[in-house]
């Protein structure tokens, strides 16, 4: 019993810390792409083909490949390579470009001519950002968060490789190498409810607040 | 009408966009004066330039020549900051309401006047005082899901007068409206220029819309303003051939507006060309063949002239009787086309 506690602990700390770290990272730099792509409030087509580019070149590493590849990035920020913490860097790093396209669609979908209904109204750049883009595009963004969240515990599986425990780990040493099928089972019992309840809540949550 | 000074000029204003068959010129050299207190509108077809046009106004696009003075100042030149508070003197209303769908109809209506950085208690009188102007004070904090298009559309005009602001621009305003709430929202619009001494200059395609509410009417053709005076001027004496020929035009293509089936049956826009239109084609088919035929618009000086005659109607009945009515329509050199209405 207090392997699975254990796991599922470790599951939740990671999934939730690189969760936070890649909203961190991919919000603004959604933000940024909207800003600045073609016909866009500020547009800019260098930083907008920079980024795009930039974000592609992450998402094509197989995550198991940039777990490798970002063992220095690791070792400077937690001080080691191994071990839950130390999953949790490439985890986010691997959501942060996710993040980004999540946000950069939510805010396409808001309505250009709310867009520009504002900037009649006089608002400058930081006013459209803030109070008419984010708040219209928010119950989108709390949706896109929601499938990063379940794509991050699906990952999170995997951090195994480098000692990063969790459920996932804990399932592949249960049918792999111990061959106990039933707590196999039981360990993907566990990942399935967390799954659900991250989506109920999310899509809950993201209906409750829409007013369209 | 009562007409104060010089609000808005613009000189040579021209607004160039590339698209696939090279370099469009969808304004073109547009000079105009706009005085305060009056309601200028411009009308032309689709294509015509209308809403670049009054996009370019309060600089939605930036035009690519001319100048646009605006309250005394050459609002082209201005910077960033100095341009958002320049429109802040301007409301604008749209074809589709661009309310912010997140927020509540107090929310919208208080929105500029976060802006301007009023206090909370100034907020909440002004918007109270905007919410009774426009007949909404019930639906304070409704959501624009909740709301009729007409509803929306006060909304938007409260937002819009929320600031006091100098000038309201309409890109369509009432387009997306009824007729009878396209009424109500032109004389909600005629009661501000009278109360708060504002300025309103809009577009349409709807000539009724342009007749009913506008001081003074500018026509634009393919980027130009081909001619512009008082509307009485407009319509009865039109300087331009290509003005009479413009609003022959419109007249037709606003009469599709506003139609609806009233017996369920289908709605052909029928043209007798030549000499067809002398013939009586209409009680022939009515004679000869169990459908119902409703007439809903045409243009009887037209078709008396014996060039080119447009008829709407309806036709109802059984599937493959309406089906032979066509055919015979056919026969005697009426062309008819599908009218999609609803």
């Amino acid at each position: 019993m207090g392997e699975f506690l254990r796991a599922t602990y470790e599951t939740l700390q990671m999934v939730v810390l690189s969760s936070l770290f890649a909203l961190v990272m991919g919000l603004p730099l959604g933000l940024l792409l909207v800003l600045s792509k073609p016909g866009g409030i500020k547009e800019n087509r260098g930083v907008y083909g920079v980024l795009d580019l930039f974000i592609n070149l992450f998402r094509s590493f197989p995550f198991m490949v940039l777990m490798i590849i970002l063992f220095p990035v690791s070792r400077l920020l937690i001080g080691k390579t191994y071990g839950t913490e130390a999953a949790i860097v490439p985890l986010a790093i691997a959501a942060a470009p996710f993040v980004a396209r999540i946000m950069e669609q939510s805010l396409n979908e808001v309505d250009r001519g709310v867009v520009e209904a504002a900037q009649a109204m006089g608002s400058r750049t930081g006013q459209i950002i803030f109070r008419v883009m984010l708040p219209e595009a928010l119950p989108s963004i709390i949706s896109g968060i929601t499938i990063t969240v379940i794509n991050l515990i699906g990952y999170s599986a995997m951090s195994g490789a480098i000692g990063g425990g969790g459920l996932g780990d804990l399932a592949v040493r249960f049918g792999l190498h111990r061959r106990q099928p039933r707590d196999l089972w039981i360990t993907v019992l566990i990942l399935i409810a967390i799954v659900q309840i991250v989506q109920f809540a999310g899509n809950r949550l993201s209906r409750a607040i829409d007013k369209r | 009408m009562k007409s104060g000074g010089i609000l808005l000029t613009t000189k040579n204003v021209t607004k160039r966009f590339e698209t696939d068959d090279g370099l469009l010129h969808a304004v073109n050299d547009v000079s105009f004066d706009v005085r305060q207190g009056e309601i200028f509108g411009f009308i032309g077809l689709s294509g015509a330039g209308k809403s670049t046009l009054v996009r370019c106004l309060n600089l939605l696009e930036r035009p690519d020549e001319g100048t646009i003075y605006f309250d005394g100042q050459d609002i082209t030149t201005l910077s960033e900051k100095d341009l958002s508070l320049a429109r802040r003197k301007m409301g604008m209303i749209f074809q589709h309401f661009n309310l912010f769908y997140q927020k509540n109809v107090f929310e919208n209506i208080a929105y500029p006047l976060r802006l301007n950085g009023h206090t909370k208690e100034e907020i909440d009188a002004r918007v109270m005082e905007l919410l009774d102007y426009v007949d909404l004070a019930d639906k304070k904090t409704a959501y624009p899901s909740e709301l009729s298009g007409g509803q929306k559309q006060r909304v938007a005009i409260a937002r819009a007068l929320s600031t006091n602001p100098k000038l309201i621009l309409s890109d369509e305003g009432t387009s997306a409206l009824d007729p009878e709430t396209t009424r109500s929202i032109l004389q909600l619009l005629r009661r501000s220029v009278n109360e708060f001494g504002v300025t309103v200059i809009l577009i349409t395609h709807q000539m009724e819309v342009a007749k009913s509410i506008c001081d003074r009417i500018g026509v634009l053709e393919d980027g130009r303003l081909i001619e512009e005076g008082p509307v009485e001027q407009l319509f009865v004496s039109p300087k331009q051939a290509r003005t009479i020929r413009f609003i022959q035009s419109l007249e037709e293509e606003i009469e599709e507006d506003d139609l609806e089936a009233l017996s369920g049956g289908r709605l052909f826009r029928l043209t007798f060309p030549g000499d067809s239109s002398r013939k009586p084609i209409l009680s022939d088919l009515i004679r000869r063949f169990p459908v119902d035929v409703n007439f809903l618009a045409g243009n009887i000086n037209v078709v008396r002239s014996g060039k080119v005659g447009y008829l709407t109607v309806e036709i109802s009945g059984e599937p493959e009787e309406i089906e032979n009515s066509l055919a015979f329509l056919t026969k005697n050199g009426v062309n008819h086309e599908e009218v999609k209405y609803g």
